[in-house]
């Protein structure tokens, strides 16, 4: 699954320690997450979505919606 | 740290520091053994366990002290309260563990009670490692961080698999080679630890 956490990190000017705190995990699961080695939980990608004021799909989209978008 | 966060970061005890002591406590123990006893080498041996039986009292007091710092101030870092509640909770288990062991093997004279408590005191170093189990049990179950959960379950089931592979092929070969050194099987839970610090590192490389 890809994700634009880094993006949307980088965008708010926060370092990857920073949105751990905001999301109350570890600053190792947020890089797993950012890295694609860890697909997060659906309660954790809605407190994701709500810490960016988004929604989930604004920041995950898996490869199946992305070869939809692509055709 | 942002700006805007008032969270301040937590002071933790460095691990150097806490490994110093606790070598130091197992070294004092030895010591002190081998003084009380100066020509029997178990004196050395008892005074060693129950050094490091200290030594993890202290690790228990470290990590349950940390635990507390991290509730009350909100967890900053890689470890949870849960991590150092665990920390804490090994380190009281593993301390139960060296004394009983120093107590069976070196300071009480079981070899002369009856077969019942012979066994009751044979049976009782195994009560500590449950309660060392439980307590891991009790980590992923209250682990908040789910990626964590994960990591930890994924190093506990290598480090079962390989001290299942090792043990199972360590028996064998002393079953079919007489030369084959004897492994005492009441220490299984070293290797299960040898290989969970290294399962540990590897998952999370």
């Amino acid at each position: 699954m890809n994700n634009r956490l880094r993006v949307l990190r980088a965008e708010r000017n926060w370092s990857q320690a920073d949105l751990a705190e905001r999301l109350d995990v570890s600053r190792q699961s947020v890089n797993a997450i950012e890295t694609g080695k860890y697909d997060p939980s659906l309660p954790l990608a809605f407190k994701i979505a709500r810490v960016f004021g988004l929604s989930i799909e604004q920041i995950f989209d898996d490869d199946e919606s992305a070869a939809r978008a692509a055709e | 740290m942002s700006d805007t966060d008032t969270r301040a970061p937590l002071a933790r005890t460095p691990l150097w520091a806490l490994l110093a002591g606790m070598v130091a406590l197992n070294v004092a123990g030895g010591m002190i053994g081998a003084m009380l006893h100066p020509n029997d080498l178990a004196g050395a041996v008892a005074g060693g366990a129950v050094g490091f039986g200290l030594g993890m009292l202290l690790f228990a007091y470290v990590k349950n002290r940390e635990s507390k710092l991290k509730q009350a101030a909100g967890a900053c870092g890689t470890a949870t309260p849960a991590a150092s509640k665990f920390g804490a909770a090994m380190g009281v288990w593993m301390a139960i563990y060296c004394f009983d062991i120093a107590l069976i093997s070196w300071v009480l004279d079981i070899e002369a009670w009856p077969v019942w408590a012979r066994a009751i005191a044979a049976i009782s170093p195994a009560i500590p490692i449950g309660g060392v189990i439980y307590a891991l049990l009790e980590y992923v179950k209250t682990e908040p961080d789910e990626y964590q959960r994960l990591l930890i379950t994924r190093a506990v089931l290598i480090a079962t698999g390989l001290t299942f592979f090792v043990l199972t092929a360590w028996g064998f070969l002393e079953l079919y080679i007489e030369t084959t050194p004897r492994f005492p099987v009441a220490f299984a839970m070293t290797p299960f630890w040898l290989f969970f610090g290294i399962a540990n590192w590897w998952v999370r490389r």
